[in-house]
């Protein structure tokens, strides 16, 4: 993201448990993982109910083929936002041009051909990828890839970053590319 | 007949009776019991027709009617009231025309001297009418009065017409007395909006002929008159607004003339209009700049010999609002500052955003084509040239203008807010010195001060966390007051998360006021100032970090309601929100008639925008540079005084020359100054009378036709004044005699009844 686009990025990711106050340094959130997890207590699901309620962002990645981790998410965001389902988010949402054009999913898998989200008022707080786009993204200590891609290869892991990109993008600038102004040059680009 | 019933009821004492009526004097039932009693007894009597022997049946019918006869007179107590009358004569109504429009000229002399030319003519009519009925004189302008003295000492000094106020007073003058007839003489121009059809209808509501004396349409000496403008009463800034002008020519040959449109004394607008039967019509369109209050006027130039040379100028007060407030908002990279102040902007409904954020670096690296990427060229010439002027406000948000090339568009930046828009710049590592402001037009409007420019000291972005402190200026200023009404301002800030990065700068720009400042740093530098740019409005945010308000100020508990206050503060300062004033002068009418007072009223506010009671207000009523006074200014054209618990204040000038005003009001309390307001007041230099003395035939016609009367010129003297009118008279003295308090009658009423029970019993019926 820092070599592509003008954000500033601090590149040493913090880990902070969802019950720890800390997370409202940090309006955009990546949780990830690969298995089933334990319940959240009261205390986190409040934290980040408010973290998101008042403006913060969630990426929820799910990096295993098992469905232990998907039932851990789709339980913990039913317990956050009860009145507000996980929903596809659809195609022509602004995240899927907020900086690049995509068309479809990537991630290191293709699990599912879509993103989900939790919408709030008029923003997607929550986006749960089920393809693990921060396998595509992992690099090891020497800089390789650490995953392969597949079925697309490098073109899916390009994609992947892409789409990661346009999730930050989505975070800070909401629906800027919505914005009048911007309509006519990218329907020129889509056709 | 009359003399014979006089005599019977009154042999001794007839001689001052000469007529005599029926009355009843029984006050024993309503009109309701009457009518049953009645029905009762006809239904009584007509049972006998029941009968079964009919030689018994026809005498029971008659008992029973002769009964019902002499009970009912026994009831109704009739009697005879003798009385001694005399006629009384009808009135007529002269009612003068005292405005004075009656001293405008004719064609031959003034319309007052016409009028007593006509009465004079028309003297052997009136005193034929005079036999016949009592004449009355009323002189009408702003009210109707009866006068006593010859129509020649009647005064046309009135400053209005009212017509309708003058067939109110003949309305009550017909109810109250037998008014037969109304002679009117008038030029018909009234100047409280009667029309025509009205007049009709009111005329019909008096049912008394009204003989209308008046002026041919052209009977008037030359004259052209800026005869209407019609106009929205507000208008949206940056939009095209329409001022339809009605330009009048009586007696002249013009085929054209100049009509100019000025705004604020300057000149606007210029155009020749084509008259085509004496009228002409233009409409200017503009688009006004300003928000706020402006003073229009049109004006025409004064032909020779004319009868009204003051109608030729007509000024209005136009209120100009925003449609919706513009912001433009450049963003030199996304970041949690742009995008929770985006998001603010966002929701306000009376904002329309227009967001430009640069996604990209200059130096970043590209995997993919221009065709995969969802960006849009910086429309910067356009932005900063042609739309800039339709912004009310514009943001730059840690945003570097050098690596866009925009060097040549900052000096567009520094006249729009000379010129009077507002400039905001949001703190970050491209802001400010790190920006390279210094020394370009924008440092110019800026509040705080950029020393250096270039090969100067950069003073370097400080990285470290602070919390801002209020100045005194701060504690007091909307802008900074985010604390809960009643709450000590400092405390609010206390309890927010601590700012993180900071701006240097080198103090304030002349006229720039420091709101909050950094506690610490050397020389406190100012985190947040505001300063006044001619006409225009600037504001320094010193730090890329208020979002800590909005976001991280949720962990401990906060809602980020301090943000959004502090934000919406500023956007409607910097669009200077009348609303943010603490004190408020509002004329009741922005523009008046000459002679009429000028009133206004004064709110004052308190810190927490309640009330401020007992607060002392100077208020000024000062001519306006540039606009046509007539004379000077009266003295005594300033006024104090002391609001009352709810903060309001109210005064009037009287005696106001013609000419445009600003109406200033200063309030100040024991602890300083509150504030100052102003709003443009015009006196026009022509009262209602003046501004279209043209004759109204129409009007007065429309009176005839519709009471009866009759219609003439003042070339047309009356031969006869008709006269409809019925013949009334008034009781000096009367007398009641009874005819029913004898007791025959009531042993004649038992009569019958004995007989009737009689004839019913032989007929075997009881």
């Amino acid at each position: 993201m820092a070599q592509r686009t003008s954000i500033e990025v601090h590149l040493s990711p913090r880990e902070l448990a969802p019950d720890d106050r800390g997370l409202f340094a940090h309006p955009m959130l990546y949780w990830a993982g690969a298995s089933a997890e334990p319940d959240w207590s009261e205390k986190a699901v409040r934290n980040v109910r408010r973290h998101l309620t008042y403006g913060g962002m969630m990426l929820v990645d799910r990096a295993d083929g098992e469905l232990g981790f998907d039932r851990s998410v789709r339980q913990t965001l039913e317990r956050l936002f009860p009145r507000s389902p996980l929903e596809r988010i659809p195609e022509d949402h602004v995240l899927y041009k907020s900086f690049y054009l995509v068309s479809g999913q990537a991630g290191r898998v293709l699990r599912a051909p879509y993103l989900e989200g939790v919408k709030l008022q008029d923003r997607y707080a929550v986006v749960y990828s089920q393809n693990d786009l921060g396998g595509a993204w992992a690099r090891d200590a020497f800089g390789r890839w650490e995953y392969e891609v597949t079925p697309g290869g490098e073109r899916q892991r390009e994609l992947s970053f892409r789409l990661g990109v346009n999730l930050a993008m989505y975070a800070m600038c909401l629906d800027y590319k919505d914005d009048l102004v911007h309509t006519p040059f990218i329907l020129r680009r889509r056709r | 007949m009359e003399d014979a019933v006089i005599r019977w009821f009154a042999p001794e004492s007839a001689g001052p009776f000469n007529d005599w009526r029926l009355i009843f004097q029984s006050e024993w039932m309503g009109p309701w019991l009457w009518v049953l009693a009645a029905i009762v007894g006809v239904a009584w009597v007509a049972s006998a027709l029941g009968v079964r022997r009919v030689r018994g049946r026809g005498a029971l019918l008659a008992l029973r009617a002769a009964v019902l006869v002499v009970a009912a007179f026994l009831v109704l107590q009739p009697g005879i009231e003798l009385r001694a009358v005399s006629p009384v004569r009808s009135q007529v109504i002269a009612a003068f025309d005292g405005s004075n429009s009656m001293e405008l000229a004719t064609r031959s002399a003034t319309r007052r001297q016409a009028v007593l030319d006509h009465w004079e003519r028309s003297s052997s009519a009136v005193a034929r009418l005079e036999q016949q009925a009592s004449l009355e004189l009323f002189a009408f302008g702003t009210e109707t009065q009866p006068v006593d003295r010859a129509p020649s000492e009647i005064a046309a000094d009135d400053a209005r017409t009212d017509l309708g106020g003058l067939l109110a007073d003949l309305a009550w003058q017909a109810e109250a007395r037998d008014l037969g007839a109304v002679i009117l003489y008038s030029d018909g121009a009234d100047t409280e909006g009667l029309t025509a059809a009205e007049a009709r209808r009111r005329a019909e509501q008096l049912g008394v002929p009204i003989h209308a004396v008046g002026f041919a349409e052209d009977d008037t000496g030359p004259d052209l008159a800026i005869a209407d403008v019609r106009t929205d009463e507000f208008a949206f800034v940056h939009n095209t607004v329409q001022i339809e002008v009605k330009i009048e020519a009586r007696n002249l040959r013009l085929a054209s003339v100049p009509v100019t449109l000025k705004r604020s004394g300057a000149v606007l607008r210029s155009e020749d209009v084509q008259l085509a039967g004496g009228e002409g019509n233009i409409v200017f369109e503009f688009e006004p700049k300003e928000v706020g209050k402006e003073v229009y006027t049109i004006s025409t130039p004064v032909q020779p010999g004319e009868v009204v040379a003051a109608n030729n100028q007509r000024s209005l007060v136009m209120r100009v609002i925003r449609d919706r407030i513009r912001v433009l908002q450049v963003a030199g990279r996304p970041s949690w500052d742009v995008r929770f102040l985006r998001e603010l902007l966002e929701r306000n409904p009376n904002v329309d955003l227009i967001s430009f954020f640069i996604l990209r670096s200059t130096t970043d690296v590209q995997k993919a084509s221009q065709e995969d990427l969802a960006l849009i060229p910086f429309p910067v010439n356009e932005l900063f040239t042609t739309e800039l002027d339709s912004f009310d406000v514009v943001i730059y948000q840690n945003f570097s203008y050098r690596p866009y090339r925009m060097a040549q568009y900052l000096g567009n930046i520094r006249r729009y807010v000379l010129d009077g828009g507002s400039f905001l710049m949001v703190g970050g590592d491209q802001s400010f010195q790190p920006g390279y402001y210094a020394g370009t037009p924008i440092a110019d409007v800026l509040p705080v001060r950029l020393d250096g420019g270039f090969g100067g000291t950069v003073i370097p972005w400080d990285d470290a966390s602070f919390t801002p402190r209020l100045t005194p200026q701060g504690r007091r200023h909307p802008v900074t007051r985010i604390a809960e009404p009643g709450a000590p301002p400092e405390r609010a800030y206390r309890r927010l998360p601590e700012l993180v990065g900071m701006n240097g700068s080198s103090g304030l720009m002349p006229g720039a006021e420091a709101l909050l400042e950094h506690p610490t740093l050397p020389g406190n530098p100012p985190v947040v100032a505001i300063r006044e740019v001619r006409k225009g409005r600037s504001m320094s945010v010193a730090t890329d970090s208020t979002w800590f308000w909005r976001f991280r100020a949720v962990a401990d508990g906060g809602q980020g309601r301090e943000y959004d206050r502090f934000w919406n503060q500023a956007l409607r300062w910097l669009i200077r929100d009348p609303e943010l004033s603490r004190v408020r002068v509002d004329a009741r009418r922005a523009v008046l008639p000459r002679g009429e007072p000028v009133e206004a009223d004064v709110r004052v506010l308190a810190l927490d925008y309640g009330g401020l009671a007992e607060a002392r207000v100077d208020v000024e009523l000062v001519p306006v540079a540039g606009e046509s006074v007539d004379g000077p200014v009266p003295e005594g054209r300033a006024a104090d005084r002391t609001t009352d618990e709810e903060g309001r204040a109210s005064l009037a000038f009287s005696d106001v020359a013609p000419g445009t005003y600003l109406l200033k009001a200063r309030a100040r309390t024991e602890d300083g100054p509150v504030g100052e307001a102003a709003e443009p007041v015009i006196v026009e230099p022509t009262d209602r009378e003046r501004r279209d003395p043209f004759p109204r035939p129409e009007i007065l016609r429309a009176l005839a036709d519709a009471s009866g009367g009759t219609f003439r010129t003042v070339t047309e003297p009356f031969d006869e004044i008709p006269l409809e009118t019925e013949q009334r008279v008034e009781v000096d003295r009367s007398r009641q005699i009874p005819l029913w308090d004898d007791v025959p009658w009531l042993f004649l009423l038992v009569g019958l009844l004995g007989a009737e029970w009689w004839l019913r019993r032989r007929a075997g019926l009881i």
